[in-house]
Order: C-alpha cells, then structure tokens, then sequence
C-alpha cells in the first residue's frame, strides 16, 4: 500500500443525450487510484466501465456525452477544469489508453512505426507550444529523428515484435501483434496511467495470457498505474491490486483483490453472482447459476438500489432507497442487506 | 505493380475492339446515306450512286468494319465525310480546348468541394452544414445550360468581366468551367461529408485523439487519407464524363470541343468522326480509371497488396 494518489475521481456523473431520452451512463462513481497500483474495473455490457475511461481521457462523443457533476484529479489538477490544449498534452504522455479491439484501433494505412513514433512527435512539439501559432499547434508537420527512431525500435522489442517488422502495415500483423503495437503505443511515453479498455477481449484465449503477461511485465518495470476494464474475472484475479465492481452506472463494490476475491467474506448480491456464473472444477454442481433478468433501462434506472430488480435478497427498504457505501478498511458494499450494521 | 499496370493496358484492347464494333454497328445502320448528306437534296442519284462506291459504302458491313480497323492500326483514321479533311486535324484542334475545360473543372471542384465537405462533416448540423447541403442540393438540380446562361448575363453581360463566347485565352475558360464544375463540385461536397464522417466514427480516429493529437492532425492526417478512396472514385468518374464532352457547356459558351465534334458529326452521319472521338474517349477514359486504380494502391497499402 505505497505511492500518492495519482487519480482521484469524486462523484462523477455522466449522461448521453441521445434520440430516444438522457442514458445515465455513470451515477456518482468515486475512485481513488496510487502509482504503481493496478485497478480492474469490472462489470457487464453497458455498466458504464468504457464511459469512466472516455470521462477520464475527456474522449466522450462530443456531440452527446457529458460530465454533469464531479471531479477527475489527475496529480490533484481537475482534468475537467482542463481547455481541449491542455488536455491533449496529457493525452498520450501521461495518461494513455489501450483500446478493446486491435483490428480496428490502428490506422490501417500508416505504418506501424509511424503510428507509434506519432506519439513521441506530438508531445515533443508540446515543448514548443508556448506561443499561439497555428501551424505548430495544427501538429501537421511533425518530423521524426534519429532518437525517436531509436526510441521506438526499443518499445517495439520490448513488446516483442521485431524492429525490422516497423515498417510494415497493421494489415500484415496478427491480432495479438496489433494488441501489442498498440500497448507500445500507449507505454513509448511513460505514460504515469494507462487505461486498458477490454484488451485481451477481442483476442484468443492463448494470445490474451500472451498480452496480459507483456502488460504485467512493463508494467512493474515501469511502474505505471493501471485501470484495467475487463470482465473476465480470471484476468483480473491475476493482475490486479484493487477491483471495483460497476453495476448500472455505480460502484457496488469496491476491495482488494483478497477482499473480493475471498468467498468467505461478505458481497454484494451481484459480486456473488458473477462468481456463481463462473464454472468451478471443485464444485459438482450439475449447472451454473446465472444472473437472471437483465441490465435496468440508462434512461429509466430505478431511484433505489439499480439492482433490486434481479436480487435474490430483494427486501422493501431495496425498493425505495439507495443504499449507501458501509466500508470496512479498504472494501466497500452499496447494498441494505449490510445497512444494519456500521461497518461489514 | 508494373505487371498489374501492363496487364490493365492489355486488357483495354479488348474494351476498344467492343466499343468500336458497337459504335461501327449503330453508326452502319442509321438511316439515310452519308452521301446524300454530303452533296445535298439537289445532287443527282447519280452522284450519290458515285459518291457511295468511292466511299466504300456499298461493301458488305463485316468488310467495312475489318478495313476500317486495319486502317486504324496503320494510324489512319480516315477522311471526314463532312470536311473532306482528316479526321486527325479536327480532333488536334478540339481536343486541348475539352481537355482544358475538363481538368479546369475538376480543379474547381475539388479545390471548393472537399474543404467545403470537411468542414460541413466537422461541424455536423451546424449553420455551415446546412447551408452546404442546401447549396449542393442546389447545384446538382440546376440544368447546367441553364447556370450557363444566368453565369453570362451576369459576368458577361452586366459587369463585362470575361467573355461568353469562343475559347482563344484562358479568360474564355472561366465562365464555362464554372458551368460544368458545379454538379461535380456537390456531388464531391456531399461525398466528402458523408466519407469523412464514417471515417470520424472508426476506432483508431480515437486512438489517434487518446495518443494527444490535435483536431487538425487527426482531421488532416488520420481522416482525410483514409477517406480519399471514395473521393477519388468521384473524381475520377467526373473527370471522365468531362472528357467525354460537356456537350451543353460548350454549346452555350460556343467552343468548339470534342463534345460539339461528336454532335455535329452524328448529325451528319460522319462515321470517321465519330469513330475517332469515340475511340480517343474511351481510351482517355479507361486511362483516367487505371490512374484512379493506382491512386487508391498509393493511397492504401492493403490495395498494393492486392495488385500482383
């Protein structure tokens, strides 16, 4: 339990506005990440896990994503007080993020060694940003050099990919080799936080241990921080220091790996069905116990608990308030199954 | 790559043997004879009897076809029936003034166009946006003899900038590549737009934003290569139809182009004429696709990799 936080975010709101009403995406997330640590944020389709990392690169659809209310400290800077300039000198360089799938996150017509040496070019033109001049803020005329060169055979082969491949295409690369392009992408600046959105998703089973192994490994040579979006429990278990678990928009769940993974202690009734619908070799039970019902309306959730719907412990009180958070140390429950008592 | 570019100059022989039998074909059995044409209502059957044999006319169609095509391959592409001169020289003196009036056009359009089409594809459903789609809708709809001619009294006529009629400088191209420039130029407005926010959408645009690049980088450098496939298809269609004579332009502006030729030689069943230009046409065209076809290997490296 060392290092400074390096992300704070405190009761963060975001919506879209779209065609058919306002999708309340997240509703009041606090986190707290140190260096070096690595977070997993796990959750199902649509609990708002990629809107958090899109709300902290300031990436949300310009048109129709918001932050309505909160705060994202950065190094204790709001990254949403920020003006578009500024934000694209963090972008990159010290916050970067990895995207969920390979084939379509790279530029299908720059080379590989472009795409990465990109990176460097544009936060070395940072230096130069003092004053207001349009084509050096354009970024369009960026130069590569020998020392960048250099840089970027060394990230190359320290994710595993041949230097004399950098010339080469996405196109002619496989999956996991893309993956990798792009986590040298995200790591050639030393970035002090690396946002992994689903990065072994889109991958085979025996390529994913590939990439997550590499993940691991960069990461504790580098110490960066991570967040790790995913939602495959077995990742996560083998990565992570802290989890927190998103349903609906909310954090229901937050602990160390320990915390959460130990079936010992308390959970919230989700947390407990997740690792119900996840087969175990130790139990004989003849099925699986799934997660039944599905995922409450974004644009309708229920003011009480978002859960209550599907909760096998569904009480009145679920029904009509929200529970608050009851910590213990470091884990944390949203749910009135614990209300009762102070702490956990 | 020069295999695949030798390969697609192979294949355009066979293209220009089928356009020529077909031309031949439609152009044989029109009706009315040539030589009747040529000597007038007056001339004595006769003459016109005459005239037919000297002009081979009277042969067999498969016989006319065959030795007009060996004559073709030796260079010679026969003595207009209207002018009585090669047909070469009229096409030598036409053909810079369509040419010109073509590329002048499609320079206009892309020129206006596609910044036009990025800035209304950037700032989707603004003011900007929707005045663009009013205007290209405009343009497209708009006859473009019509244009012409709204173009001359107000230039010509009013303020007396630039001539409205021949095509001796290059003042007299203003006007007339204005005319046949403005349906390209919407059709190319609208096709930036829409390719340009297709690509906006795709992954690695956000891949290019979360590595720090600025909005003009990712615009300029990540967008606009990835969108130029289908813009240059546009392109290169239009320049083609260009060539192929903006007919009305140039009657309305009175040059004396390809287009107008083509005209006046099918009226006057002038079939060495029309076989000349035609042939020149369709070659020009096939070579604008083949250029278009290797832009898009310049452009995209897994087009390259197909052109073995």
């Amino acid at each position: 339990m060392n290092g400074n936080p390096l992300l704070e975010i405190e009761d963060l709101f975001t919506v879209y506005n779209t065609e058919i009403g306002v999708v309340k995406a997240i509703n009041g997330i606090s986190l707290q990440l140190r260096e070096g640590m690595t977070l997993g944020l796990v959750g199902e389709t649509g609990a708002g896990k990629t809107t958090t990392a899109l709300s902290i690169m300031r990436l949300l659809p310009e048109k129709t994503g918001k932050v309505i209310k909160g705060a994202i400290k950065f190094e204790g800077k709001n990254l949403l007080d920020l003006d578009e300039f500024e934000m694209e000198k963090i972008r990159g360089k010290e916050i970067s993020m990895i995207f969920q799938d390979p084939l379509s996150s790279l530029n299908p017509i720059m080379t590989v060694a472009d795409q990465i040496e990109e990176v460097l070019m544009i936060h070395q033109s940072d230096k130069k940003k003092k004053s207001y001049n349009f084509l050096q803020n354009s970024q369009l005329f960026l130069r590569s050099n020998t020392k960048i060169e250099r840089k970027t055979d060394e990230i190359l082969e320290l994710v595993g990919i041949s230097s004399d491949r950098k010339r080469e295409f996405p196109h002619q690369f496989s999956g996991g080799m893309k993956q990798r392009v792009s986590i040298a992408m995200a790591l050639i600046c030393n970035p002090k936080l690396i946002i992994a959105d689903e990065p072994t998703t889109a991958l085979d089973v025996t390529i994913q241990a590939q990439v997550i192994e590499i993940m691991e490994k960069l990461k504790q040579q580098l110490n960066t921080a991570m967040i790790l979006i995913t939602h495959d429990l077995g990742i996560v278990a083998s990565i992570c220091d802290e989890i927190a678990i998103m349903y609906a928009g909310e954090i229901i769940e937050f602990g160390t790996v320990e915390d959460i993974f130990d079936r010992n202690k308390k959970h919230h009734p989700y947390t407990q069905g997740l690792f119900d619908s996840i087969p175990r070799l130790d139990d004989d039970k003849p099925r699986l116990k799934p997660i039944r019902g599905l995922m409450p309306d974004p644009t309708d959730l229920p003011a009480s608990c978002k859960f209550h719907p599907r909760c096998d412990f569904c009480m009145d009180i679920c029904t009509k308030q929200n529970p608050l958070p009851l910590k213990e140390q470091m884990h944390m429950i949203r749910c009135h199954l614990y209300s009762g008592s102070k702490e956990l | 790559m020069y295999k695949y570019i030798l390969k697609r100059l192979l294949l355009m022989i066979p293209v220009l043997i089928g356009i020529s039998f077909v031309i031949f074909l439609i152009m044989s059995f029109m009706p009315g004879n040539p030589a009747r044409l040529l000597l007038g209502e007056k001339a004595t059957p006769a003459a016109v009897e005459k005239l037919t044999e000297e002009l081979g006319l009277n042969d067999p169609f498969f016989f006319r076809y065959y030795s007009y095509m060996k004559n073709v391959l030796q260079g010679n592409f026969g003595i207009s029936y209207r002018t009585g001169m090669p047909v070469i020289y009229e096409i030598r003196a036409r053909f810079p003034t369509t040419l010109k009036l073509a590329f002048f056009s499609i320079i206009i359009a892309i020129i206006v166009g596609i910044p036009i089409g990025i800035l209304s594809a950037v700032k989707q459903y603004s003011f900007i946006d929707t005045l663009s789609t009013v205007l290209s809708m405009g343009f497209i709809s708009v006859p473009p003899f019509w244009l012409g001619l709204l173009l001359i009294i107000l230039f010509s006529l009013k303020l007396g900038w630039v001539p409205s009629y021949g095509s001796d400088s290059l003042k007299h191209f203003i006007l007339p590549a204005l005319t046949s420039s403005a349906c390209s130029f919407a059709t190319l407005l609208r096709m930036t737009r829409s390719t340009i926010l297709e690509v906006i959408r795709q992954d690695y645009i956000k891949t290019a934003y979360a590595k720090g690049a600025s909005k003009p980088r990712v615009i300029f450098i990540h967008t606009l290569r990835n969108a130029l496939i289908p813009l240059i298809t546009v392109i290169g269609i239009n320049f083609g139809n260009m060539l192929g004579g903006s007919i009305i332009t140039e009657s309305v502006f009175g040059m004396s182009g390809l287009g107008n030729l083509l005209v006046l030689s099918i009226r006057s069943k002038d079939v060495p004429s029309v076989m000349a230009s035609t042939l020149l046409l369709a070659t020009l065209f096939g070579i604008v696709n083949l250029i278009v076809d290797l832009a898009y290997a310049f452009i995209d490296p897994r087009i390259k990799f197909h052109y073995r």
